[in-house]
This record gives C-alpha cells, sequence and structure tokens, in this order.
C-alpha cells in the first residue's frame, strides 16, 4: 500500500490552474537568466586574475564614492596593473584580516588604523615593509608624527591616508566663546547641566580609551613611558582619572553610562551644549542645529593642551602580494596631493597629506581646518602590540572609578599588574618560540602508538565491524553524507581546537610549528587549579572576577534561571493559548515575533532600554513612584538585563515546543479526570505535566547547551558588567582569545566547556532513563 | 447542558480575578447572555479572563522593544530620540510619553537602504544561500534521522550523541580552523558553496535530533506491509516517510533557513566580494565603532525580518505540530 505524494502534479510540471504557461515564461525569462548567473557565481572560486591588485577598505557612504572615483581614476591613468577594491563592514573587518592574511590569502593592500601595526608586525605574516619600495621624496609629504604612526621596530609598514581625531564641537546657540582652558570648559558646563532635566554641558564617550587619552596625554606620556615600558599607574595617569572622576562625580557635567549613540542624540536635542567627538559625527547633527568645531583646551592643572589621540588610516602592504611594488605605486597616487583634495573635498575625510588644506576649498571649511588644528596637539596612538591588550580593561577600570567604585590610584596600579602579567605570557611565549625547533623525538611516538593501536584494534574487531557492516550496509548509507559533513566541518575543528589547547599558541608564535608550541597541560593547570577567587590585599581585596570557577558559577547561575524561567513562563503562556480564546491567531503570532528578527538588533535596543537615565525602564520606574536603578553598575542588577533580554528572546522557542506538546496529550484523560472529579492543579499536576516530560527533556537539553554559549547577549547588553564580573564562560574565552590574543588558552576554555556540556548531557540523559524506567 | 470547552472559559474567569464595578456587572452580563448572544458573548468573556489578560500583558512587553526598532526605522533619523518625561503632566501623559513613536513618519530610512547600496541584491543571495542551506540540510537530515529512527545499528547512540557535541563546542572558536578547511583546503573562499556546506552542517544536529524525533513517532506498520509488497526501504523513504512527516520537515527547514539567514561572522569571511554578499553583511555596514547609522540599520532589518515573518505565518500551522511530535520521543 503506497500513499503517492500529493505535491506530484507540481513535480510533474503540469501548469497551475488558472495560469497561462506562454506568459508566466516570459516573466520568468528574467528571473531565470539571473538564475543562470546564480548557478554560475554558486560554483566560482576565486576571481583573480594575475595582475589584478586587491584592495580592502572599510569606507562607506560618501568617503567611499570619493575613495572608489580615486581608484577607478587610478585604473584609467595605467596599464600595468587592475585594481580591484572590496568594502568590508567594521564588525568583521579585523576578523577578516586575521583569518586571511596570516594564511597567505587575502588582498594586496588594505587601509586600517595604524594602531595595531605593533602586533601584526611582531606577529609577522600579516603586513610587509616598505622601506626598500619607498623613496625619501614620497615619505616628505606627510608630518613625522603621522609617519612614526606608521613606523615599528624602525621599518616604515605603510604610508598614512587620513587621520581621525576628537576635537570640541560646540553649540553655538548656547556656548558663544569656546572655552580656552579645561577650568573654563568645567565653569561654561556646569551653567548648562542639569541633572533632573537631563541636561548637561558636556558630553562624551569618556569611559573609552580612546576619548580619555586627550586628558592622559595632556597630564603626561599616556599609558607607556618615554621608553615605551607599559605605564598605566603613573602619577599622570592617575591625575587624569581623578580630573575625569569630578567632573563626573562632583561637578556634574557629564551624563552616566555615556555611548556615541547617547551624546548624538543629547546634542541633537541641544542638551548637550559641547561634546567631544570626531569628524564621524559630523554627518549625524541635525540639521537645525548650530555648530562650530574648534581644538581641545588647555588642561588647567598641567598647563599643556589635551592631547586627543589620532587614528591615522593607513595603507599597508600584504607580504603576500605578488606585485609589492604596483602596491606601492598605488599608495603612493592614493596620498598624492590631487587625491588627498577629493578625500577631503568629496569624502569629508582628513588627508594625511596635509598639503590638500592649502586647497582653498578645504582652507575655507572652518571644520576641516579645526581638525587640521587639533593635529598639532594631537598624538597618534601608540602602536606598540601592547596597545591593543589595553582598551577593553582600560576601559572597565574607568568605568569602576567615575562610578565610584575605585579610587584611581588602586585601580590603575591593579590594571598594571594585570596587563603586565599578559603581558609577560604574550612574550614568554614568543622566548619559547625561537628557542627550539627540533620536533622533540617523542611527539614521534604518538602517531606511532595511534597506528599500533588502531591496527591492534582492526585486527581484533574486523571480523565484527565487517559483519556489522553487511547486517547495517543501509543504515550506513543513508548517514553517510551527514556524517561526511560531520567530520569535515565539525571533528575537524574539534580536533584542531583540542591541540591548540595543550600548546601556548598566542599572536607571536601562532607560525611556529605545532611540536615548538607544546605546553601539555599547562593551561589546563592554570584555568582549573586556581581556587584562589580573591586578588589584593587588606582593603584593596577584591573578588577575582577572571578567576574559572567565578566565571562557572555565573554561567551556571545564567543558565539555570534563564532556562527556568523561559520553560516556566513559556508553560503558562501555553496553557492560556492551548484552548480557543479571541484573537488566538495573533497572540501566536505576536509571540513568536522575537525568534523571527535578529537578535543582534534586539539585543541592542534592549541595552539602550536599560539606559539608568534615559532608558525606557528607569523611567517606567518613576512614573510608577520607583527610585530608578543603575542597572550597570551591581553584579546583580546587570545579571538581571542580561536575563531579561534573554528570557524574552528564547520563550517563543519553548513555547512553540510546549503547545505542540500540550496538543499531543489526549483530551480524553482530562475528561476522565473531571469525571471523578480532579480539581484544575490535580489534573495539570497528574496529566500535563508527565505527559509534557518527553517533549521538554530533549528541548531542556538544546536550550541549555544554547543558553550557556549564548555570546551575543551577554556581550551585546550588559558586556560583562561590572568589570567583567558578568561574563559567562564563552565570552571569557572570547576575550581571552581575541582581546588578549592567547589562542591556546581560548582554546583550553572552549575544551573545558566542551567537557562540562557533554557531562550535562550525559548526566541528564541517564536521569531521564531511570526516570522513565520508574514510571 | 453545557459543552465542556463551552462552560470552561467562565470557571477560569472566576478562578482568577474578580473584576469590579461596572466591569462585572457587564462580564456577568456576557456570562448571562453567553449561550444566546453567541460570538459577541463569547468574545466578551474571553476578555475578561485571565488568560487574555495574561496572552495580552506578554504581547505587550514582546512587542515593546519591537515598537522601538519600528519607530526608529519609520522615523528617518538615524539616532533614537530620547525619551524624557514631561514635568509636572498626568499619570497618562507620562506613560504615553514613554510609547516610542517617530515625531513624523517618514520612509527616507528605507529608500536610502534601498537605494544607496545593492540591497535587493543582497536580499537576493542570501535568498539563494538560505533556501540552497535548507535544501541541503534538510536532506542530510532526512536521510540521517531516518537512519536513526528506524535501524538498529552499532554506534546509533554515539552518533546520537555526536551531533549534540556539535553544538556545545564555542562557535567564536571554530572560525579559523573552519577558514582553513573552507577556503584553504578545500578552495571554496569566495563562492557561495563554502557558505551552503557550513550552514547546512552547522544546522544538522537541531534538525536531526527533531525530524528522529518525528519519525519515530509514525507507525511502522505501513512500512511493514510496504515492505511485504516488495517497496524498496529508498522507494518507503521517499514515497511514505517524507510526505508523512511534512509538519517537521517544514519546521526543522525553517530554523536551517534561518540559520543560513542571520549569519553574518562567516559570511563577511568567506565572501571577497561585495556583489556576493549576504544581506546580514550588507546590514553591518550601518554600524562601526565611531559611527553608527542605526536608522538605516533598523530599516534594514525590518526588511530582512520580513521574510522569515512571511515563512512563519506561511508555516504557522505546522510549527506548533512539527515540532512537539517532532519532541515526542526526541
Amino acid at each position: 500500500m503506497l500513499t503517492p505524494p500529493p505535491c506530484r502534479s507540481l513535480l510533474a510540471g503540469e501548469p497551475l490552474p488558472g495560469s497561462h504557461p506562454r506568459s508566466r515564461c516570459r516573466a520568468w525569462l528574467s528571473p531565470a537568466s539571473w538564475l543562470l548567473q546564480v548557478v554560475l557565481l554558486l560554483f566560482a572560486g576565486h576571481v583573480g586574475a594575475a595582475d589584478t591588485v586587491n584592495l580592502w577598505h572599510g569606507y562607506r557612504g560618501a568617503e567611499r564614492a570619493a575613495f572608489e572615483q580615486l581608484v577607478e581614476a587610478y585604473n584609467q591613468s595605467q596599464n600595468a596593473v587592475i585594481v580591484r577594491t572590496l568594502a568590508v563592514p567594521y564588525g568583521g573587518y579585523a576578523d577578516k584580516l586575521s583569518a586571511a592574511l596570516p594564511r597567505g590569502q587575502g588582498p594586496d593592500l588594505f587601509v586600517f588604523a595604524h594602531d595595531r601595526l605593533g602586533g601584526w608586525a611582531s606577529a609577522g605574516h600579516t603586513v610587509a615593509p616598505i622601506d626598500d619600495l619607498v623613496d625619501a621624496e614620497l615619505r616628505t609629504r606627510f608630518p613625522e608624527n603621522l609617519i612614526q604612526a606608521m613606523s615599528f621596530g624602525g621599518h616604515l609598514y605603510g604610508l598614512p591616508f587620513n587621520f581621525k581625531s576628537t576635537a570640541l564641537i560646540i553649540n553655538t546657540d548656547l556656548v558663544s566663546d569656546a572655552p580656552q582652558t579645561t577650568d573654563e570648559l568645567v565653569a561654561e558646563a556646569r551653567r548648562h547641566s542639569d541633572r533632573n532635566t537631563g541636561r548637561f554641558g558636556l558630553a562624551y564617550s569618556y569611559t573609552e580609551p580612546f576619548f580619555h587619552g586627550a586628558l592622559m596625554n595632556s597630564f603626561g606620556n599616556g599609558p607607556f613611558d618615554a621608553r615605551g615600558q607599559l605605564a598605566l599607574d603613573s602619577r599622570a595617569n592617575i591625575q587624569s582619572l581623578e580630573m575625569l572622576t569630578r567632573w563626573v562625580r562632583s561637578e556634574h557635567i557629564l551624563p552616566e553610562e555615556p555611548s556615541s549613540t547617547l551624546v548624538t542624540s543629547l546634542f541633537n536635542q541641544r542638551r548637550a551644549a559641547m561634546v567631544i567627538s570626531g569628524p564621524w559625527m559630523l554627518g549625524e547633527i541635525a540639521a537645525d542645529i548650530p555648530y562650530k568645531v574648534v581644538p581641545l583646551p588647555r588642561n588647567s592643572d598641567s598647563g599643556r593642551p589635551l592631547a586627543p589621540w589620532a587614528a591615522v588610516e593607513g595603507l599597508f602592504l600584504s607580504p603576500w602580494s605578488r606585485h609589492p611594488q604596483a602596491a606601492v605605486d598605488l599608495m603612493a597616487f592614493l596620498t598624492s596631493r590631487h587625491a588627498a583634495e577629493i578625500m577631503a573635498i568629496e569624502g569629508g575625510q582628513l588627508p594625511a597629506n596635509l598639503t590638500a588644506f592649502e586647497h582653498p576649498q578645504v582652507a575655507g571649511d572652518a571644520t576641516a581646518m579645526a581638525f587640521r588644528a587639533q593635529l598639532d596637539t594631537a598624538a597618534p596612538i601608540p602602536n606598540f602590540p601592547a596597545m591593543t591588550l589595553i582598551w577593553a580593561p582600560l576601559e572597565n577600570s574607568i568605568k569602576k572609578v567615575v562610578k565610584g567604585a575605585a579610587a584611581p590610584e588602586a585601580e590603575l596600579h591593579q590594571l598594571q599588574r594585570q596587563i603586565s602579567a599578559d603581558l609577560a605570557r604574550l612574550q614568554r611565549s614568543r622566548a619559547r618560540s625561537g628557542a627550539d625547533y627540533s620536533m622533540p623525538l617523542w611527539l614521534w611516538l604518538i602517531p606511532v602508538v595511534l597506528i599500533l593501536v588502531a591496527a591492534g584494534l582492526w585486527r581484533r574487531y574486523h571480523s565484527g565491524l565487517a559483519a556489522g557492516w553487511r547486517a547495517n550496509r543501509n543504515a550506513y548509507l543513508y548517514i553517510a553524507p551527514a556524517m561526511l559533513g560531520m567530520t569535515l566541518l565539525v571533528l575537524f575543528p574539534l580536533v584542531y581546537g583540542l591541540l591548540l589547547s595543550f600548546t601556548d599558541t598566542t599572536v607571536f608564535n601562532e607560525h611556529m610549528p605545532l611540536w615548538s608550541r607544546w605546553a601539555g597541560f599547562d593551561n589546563y593547570v592554570s584555568i582549573l587549579a586556581d581556587l584562589d577567587l580573591w586578588r589584593g590585599e587588606g582593603a584593596g581585596r577584591s573578588l577575582d572576577f577572571d578567576n574559572f570557577y567565578w566565571t562557572l558559577l555565573i554561567t551556571i547561575c545564567w543558565t539555570a534561571s534563564n532556562v527556568i524561567l523561559a520553560v516556566g513562563l513559556a508553560l503558562l503562556l501555553a496553557l492560556a493559548l492551548e484552548k480557543p480564546i479571541f484573537g488566538r491567531g495573533w497572540f501566536r503570532v505576536i509571540l513568536i515575533l522575537p525568534w523571527a528578527i535578529p537578535n543582534y538588533i534586539t539585543a541592542l535596543v534592549w541595552k539602550g532600554m536599560f539606559h539608568p537615565q534615559f532608558g525606557a525602564v528607569n523611567q517606567g520606574l518613576q512614573v510608577l513612584g520607583l527610585a530608578p536603578v543603575a542597572w550597570f553598575d551591581s553584579i546583580g542588577a546587570s545579571f538581571f538585563t542580561g536575563l531579561v533580554t534573554n528570557v524574552w528572546l528564547s520563550v517563543p522557542f519553548m513555547l512553540v515546543v510546549i503547545l505542540g506538546g500540550l496538543q499531543s496529550i489526549p483530551k480524553d484523560l482530562y475528561e476522565a479526570a473531571e469525571v471523578e472529579g480532579a480539581g484544575r492543579w490535580l489534573q495539570f499536576r497528574t496529566i500535563t505535566l508527565p505527559l509534557l516530560k518527553p517533549v521538554l527533556i530533549p528541548a531542556v537539553i538544546l536550550s541549555v547547551v544554547w543558553t550557556f554559549n549564548m555570546f551575543n547577549v551577554i556581550y551585546l547588553v550588559s558586556d560583562g558588567a561590572p568589570a567583567g564580573a558578568n561574563d559567562i564562560l564563552i565570552t571569557k574565552a572570547f576575550r581571552i582569545g581575541f582581546e588578549k590574543y592567547q589562542y591556546a588558552y581560548a582554546a583550553a576554555y572552549s575544551v573545558v566547556i566542551l567537557m562540562l556540556l557533554f557531562g550535562y548531557a550525559i548526566w541528564q540523559t541517564r536521569v531521564s532513563r531511570t526516570l522513565e524506567a520508574a514510571r | 447542558m453545557n459543552l465542556p470547552n463551552d462552560s470552561s472559559p467562565r470557571r477560569s474567569l472566576l478562578a482568577g480575578e474578580q473584576p469590579r464595578g461596572p466591569v462585572r456587572s457587564l462580564v456577568a452580563f456576557a456570562c448571562k447572555q453567553a449561550p444566546t448572544t453567541g460570538r459577541a458573548g463569547r468574545i466578551l468573556r474571553d476578555i475578561f479572563s485571565w488568560r487574555f489578560a495574561l496572552l495580552l500583558f506578554a504581547s505587550l512587553i514582546v512587542i515593546y522593544p519591537l515598537l522601538w526598532v519600528v519607530s526608529l526605522a519609520f522615523s528617518g533619523q538615524q539616532s533614537l530620540t530620547l525619551v524624557q518625561l514631561p514635568e509636572d503632566a498626568s499619570l497618562g501623559q507620562q506613560l504615553l510619553a514613554l510609547i516610542p513613536l517617530p515625531e513624523q513618519w517618514n520612509l527616507s530610512n528605507f529608500t536610502a537602504v534601498l537605494t544607496e547600496q545593492p540591497f535587493l541584491r543582497w536580499l537576493g543571495n542570501s535568498l539563494v544561500v538560505a533556501l540552497s542551506t535548507t535544501l541541503l540540510g534538510l536532506s542530510l537530515s532526512c536521510s540521517a534521522a531516518y537512519a536513526f529512527s528506524r535501524f538498529r545499528f552499532a554506534g546509533r547512540e554515539r552518533g546520537l550523541m555526536l551531533f549534540l557535541i556539535s553544538q556545545m563546542f564555542p562557535a567564536v572558536l571554530m572560525l579559523i580552523p573552519l577558514y582553513v578547511i573552507v577556503v584553504q583546503w578545500l578552495g571554496l573562499g569566495n563562492s557561495w558553496l563554502g557558505l551552503i556546506l557550513v550552514y547546512s552542517i552547522t544546522a544538522l544536529p537541531f534538525c536531526v535530533w527533531m525530524l528522529k524525533g518525528y519519525f519515530d513517532t509514525l507507525p511502522y506498520e505501513i512500512e511493514e506491509s510496504a515492505l511485504l509488497e516488495g517497496a524498496s526501504r529508498w522507494m518507503i523513504f521517499t514515497r511514505i516517510i517524507l510526505p508523512l512527516a511534512r509538519p517537521a520537515i517544514a519546521v526543522t527547514g525553517l530554523f536551517a533557513f534561518m540559520t543560513a539567514w542571520n549569519e553574518f561572522i562567516l559570511a563577511s569571511i568567506f565572501m571577497d566580494d561585495e556583489s556576493l554578499y549576504t544581506v546580514p553583511v550588507g546590514l553591518r555596514f550601518f554600524v562601526s565603532d565611531y559611527a553608527s547609522e542605526w536608522g538605516f540599520f533598523a530599516a534594514g532589518s525590518i526588511l530582512v525580518s520580513i521574510p522569515v515573518m512571511l515563512l512563519f505565518l506561511a508555516l504557522q500551522r505546522y510549527l506548533v505540530s512539527g515540532l512537539s511530535a517532532g519532541a515526542v520521543k526526541g
């Protein structure tokens, strides 16, 4: 007895009733050609001709139009090479470069901020020096400090293209004279600040090190001393934090929890009289706001001008380029005076070739000239490898200090110790990798032993295996395609991660042979054996949020509370939705919505709603007559923000699962129970729950695994605030790998995560099996 | 005598919170009138039940954050207007101020998103990638799930566990090895085939688990009689099992589709040609560390969500039965 497949008529190509085959054909012609193109593209590999020069950049909008116009002009001007550009969105750019370049892939040259140069140059295989390809004349196009920004270890690695730094942007309706000193700035700002109505004299992303750099540099030398040694806890840096704390906590001239979005909104609504920001903000200032840009004032305490950090967008050369000379020629073209003028006039950029500012159209632009003037006091971000380690931890420290959770001095001492330790780890791996190149003999034993074991097993079991194969050939054939894919794309990365976790691989020794990086169980020992939950002594004693067991505790609380809440709420909603009710269809669609919309944006909306001053949650609390909560200041409140967001995101899945489960429960059971006089609660306990269990258990296992590894919500909403206390294991692993560049340590973390979840899954299936057996 | 399902809403109303004053008399009226006034009475009774209140409350919580996205997208601006409570206003006015509505409705964000970049082309690319992923993922998982469900063979339990394990290893750390395999070994960088392969395998574990559970619930007797009549395993699989499992296939297919539809990082790393980007990559152009065009991003997100929501609506009736029956013995 065979049931015919119902869609057979469609497959056989019979026309749908009521449609005219011929007209349909014509209408489908152009989609058909597009489809053909699609099929061709599907199988297209690299489309690189021999004389193509690939150029990656992150520009968009007007700057991108100007940039591509220049490249087009270059392609017209010569016949040797064709330049192809690729715009990469900011969020994936750094990852794309660090995936491609060290593996011999990627572009010939690329545009990127200069502050990663030291890391790339020390790691090798990512950028190539261009000293030999550049003549002295070309160097003189740029001011010395921008050339220095593009140099590391005595080599020049690229040409500066554009620069970006912050300056002071003033609402000229509110502030008539630009303040010349920080005392004037504070006095002016105080006149415009009123916390209760949400008005501030000054607004900027002061917790971000890039912005705080202006203060640090005006007191001293920034995060490094004159010899390039890490000096985060220098007197100057402490003073800079003390000044910022004064502005926030006693003068009240700055808003809480600043972000670039908040700063722009405040300025556009005339609630911020002055902001510190860069050229990137200009395009977002509302048309009806009169503003002017002026250089930052002088620091009244130190007598030196505030020196903002400048990010230099450089043109870098890939070490794998087959056309290095052509690439450098292109660099020379793009940084010529003519090109710089186009970038400035049409792209609204600040070109590193300063002759562009002599062009009458640029020279007459007060905004451009103000940023140009700011460059004289600005300091390029240090490009030491250690710099990349500083951003995230320094931001945490600044947040802690301005919230009054730590004193500037103690916090910076602590930070200095922590980053020195991270740095030492990286240095150690580099030193080791240089030392021994010969593969130790015992490593050969591993493959030999593996082969012997495999051969032994084969000898012993091969008759059984062969019989098993013959008996279940059908089954294995059905599974083979899926297993092949899994082996290739899941098992291999897993083994790779496992191997990596036994090494001391960091960004510096990634290219050394595996055996020279071998570190045995070191990573696991330092993760698992660190039982000291405290750090610091005496008054400075605090919980060490980087400790594995703290993070594990948070992760378990996170997973348990999420799954319990999601299951509970979904159960409640499913019970309400189970029987017909007015508007049931609509409710079902609405309640599933969070599943359909990319969680990236909804997570960010939730973060905005939890903003302590302008978020909808606190505003709602105030309407109800309750006190607002500082959501990201304490461990509990910050945990709550992530919890709410994630439950909101995960209820729909559970709801769908449970709704279906409820439907599969036979209705006559309830009727029988009713006849026997069982109440609703009793019915729920004795019928609904037990019969839901088989539906719930697989869903709960999957959702535990997913929640345990829920990266987006933690990263986007609370970002581990305060100070990494709310990081779960996966975000911690990410930070170790991508913010501290200790790849092997991150891999060991991942393996530990895997083991924990594996243990959980086995335990859960065993428990549910025993329960079933007992039933 | 009332039918059981007719009486239950009234009982639940009585068990729930007691409405007061005019509401009570209205409800009392509605309840009394229910059998005679029919539809209208039922609706009124529904509206005043605890179930309705709960659902309404939950829906409001679901919709509120989405309202921010919608209002931002239609505001024609790039950043959110901040909420600021009007001072000395009544409670109602203050609550009203909390509802995110743009000062004026404006489609400029949508037109800018659609015209200033090849957004429709990216949507088309995503559609091709996501549909191919669905197709490949489903064919791999259906056959594997069928084997797991209908054959007893050595390594069956371990195989199922292997699928689960693959969900446990943090995805962010698979990036480099995946790049090595797909781009360096297979040479599938800059082609959709690489993406489709990776996405199908990523969606595989969930699909196999759910489908296997659903296949388990299908009665074996049909297959036995077909076998007796001389049908091959393959025929049974394609002619009986697959048509019967359509609800589950629809749901797992939707899951595979979403896996491919929303993925950003791999797509941005593998693709070296802008005209080949998928739509999540295109969306991220609006967000950067310095300045983010949130208005464009919101408008783009809504455009991206529309196909998924349409799919949800189309598959709604499968959604409930497909997952549940699938999970019954998963």
